[in-house]
């Protein structure tokens, strides 16, 4: 009988010893952005009313990658890309809309914006040996005139990183770090066209010549933002 | 049977009950140094409404940033109501002003300021919530050095550690106050702490810690909540 328990023991120690390792370098790491919040930027507003077309492509997107000993990583980027880009639309033009096609959009529009999230590239610490998780995006951010002509196909490139130190022992999966450092990269995809977006030659000469014959179309004003944008104070007062 | 172990027993209780103490007290001590220093440049106060914000250096394309977690330590010790200092949260900071202090745009220098703030809906915002001083941290905390081996081993019948391991950690960091209203640094604050902790180990491990993050953070928020009261040092 004791040889039984004791073979048992040895049996349960050696399982134990090839699962537990197995759950981090050989499951699947879910990385889910569903919860994301992104605040309007704080510039001044183009003097267009833009309408954003969400392909099924953009507002899916998924990145799976198997990393060769460090287990797969599935990355969901999608469900975010519809709360970041009107965040953006509503702080970025004076009148934001939706576009259900490129070729039919909305009336009192300017033009449609078709965003697409064309590459995803991430790193884990294991593999660059220091203690952040980074991501890269690229976006081709595709405007198109009201007669669906091409105004420009842009590329932004982003990045964001999180460290391993602010996500704590209980993170060992690293999922938390990674969404940290994926929404890190949306938000500075934002900044880019927030601020770069206005300064491209084709964007300059399209707003210039829909500013001087668009100037009577009526503009639809953007939804007053939310409160939750707003800092929250902590401590005393002086 | 029960009888001729029951004296090893006992003192099976009290090895345990000793190293636990002995555990326990470890935990509590830390052999930390600490140096403090301050240089200031301009007078400081706050008045009715009236608030700072502490952010982490994240300016690319430095490669190390300031821990989000001494941020946040450094945040929380100021917002205690015994500092008597407003703290904006530093996340609802950087939303509120977003996209202008985001690690691509954040200034780097004071004197990027004024052209920042000539952003017009950016100086309103600043405005509306009453921000006054901007405390960026920067540094980091490093291990400096190691040494020493650890065995453990696990078997169906026990398990224990042997051997011995020591470290050194040095925290480094400085907190730079602007005023965003002037756009002029009214001082510098640097705290660095250095500690060693090592772990013996005969069967259980006892890790003495040196809590040296945690004692820079102490020490640097406990100065600059005297340095932005204006209190004398």
């Amino acid at each position: 009988m004791k040889q039984i328990a004791r073979i048992k023991s040895i049996l349960l120690l050696s399982i134990s010893a090839l699962v537990i390792p197995c759950l981090s370098a050989c499951g699947t790491a879910n990385v889910g952005l569903e919860s994301s919040r992104f605040p309007e930027p704080l510039v001044q507003r183009l003097p267009v009313n833009v309408a954003v077309h969400y392909e099924e492509a953009l507002t899916s997107f998924v990145h799976e990658e198997e990393l060769d000993g460090f287990g797969t990583w599935r990355l969901s980027l999608g469900p975010a890309q519809r709360t970041m880009f009107t965040a953006l639309s509503n702080g970025l033009f004076q009148g934001s809309l939706v576009a259900e096609s490129i070729s039919n959009p909305p009336a009192g529009s300017h033009g449609v914006l078709a965003p697409q999230l064309t590459e995803l590239q991430f790193s884990v610490p294991r593999q660059t040996r220091n203690d952040v998780y980074e991501v890269w995006l690229k976006y081709q951010m595709r405007l198109f005139d009201t007669d669906g002509s091409l105004v420009i196909d842009w590329p932004v490139t982003a990045y964001g990183k999180a460290s391993t130190h602010d996500h704590g022992i209980m993170d060992g999966s690293g999922t938390s770090a990674l969404r940290a450092a994926a929404d890190a990269a949306m938000r500075d995809a934002m900044v880019v066209m927030a601020l770069r977006f206005r300064s491209v030659p084709e964007v300059r000469d399209w707003l210039s010549s829909n500013s001087a014959g668009n100037g009577g179309l009526e503009v639809v004003a953007p939804p007053a933002p939310q409160d939750s944008s707003q800092p929250t104070q902590s401590g005393a007062e002086t | 049977m029960s009888q001729s172990h029951a004296p090893s027993f006992r003192l099976h209780t009290r090895l345990m009950s000793a190293l636990a103490l002995l555990f326990s007290s470890a935990m509590m001590t830390g052999c930390v140094t600490a140096t403090i220093q301050e240089v200031r440049q301009g007078s400081t106060s706050l008045g009715t409404g009236e608030s700072i914000v502490v952010l982490g250096r994240t300016t690319r394309p430095t490669a190390q940033q300031t821990e989000g977690d001494f941020v946040s330590c450094i945040n929380s010790d100021l917002s205690r109501a015994s500092s008597g200092i407003g703290v904006i949260d530093e996340r609802a900071f950087r939303d509120a002003t977003f996209p202008w202090f985001e690690p691509r745009t954040a200034p780097s220098k004071t004197s990027d300021l004024p052209e920042l703030i000539r952003q017009p809906d950016l100086a309103d915002r600043l405005r509306e919530i009453g921000v006054k001083y901007v405390v960026w941290i920067e540094g980091s905390t490093e291990r400096t050095s190691s040494a020493g081996s650890m065995t453990c081993t696990v078997s169906p019948g026990g398990a224990g550690c042997f051997g011995f391991l020591t470290w050194e950690n040095d925290s480094n960091y400085e907190a730079s106050i602007w005023d965003i209203r002037t756009g002029k640094t009214v001082g510098k604050i640097s705290s660095e702490a250095v500690g060693t902790s090592f772990v013996p180990a005969v069967v259980v491990p006892l890790p003495f810690i040196a809590r040296v993050r945690a004692s820079a953070c102490g020490n640097l928020s406990d100065q600059l909540a005297d340095f932005i009261r204006g209190a004398p040092t």
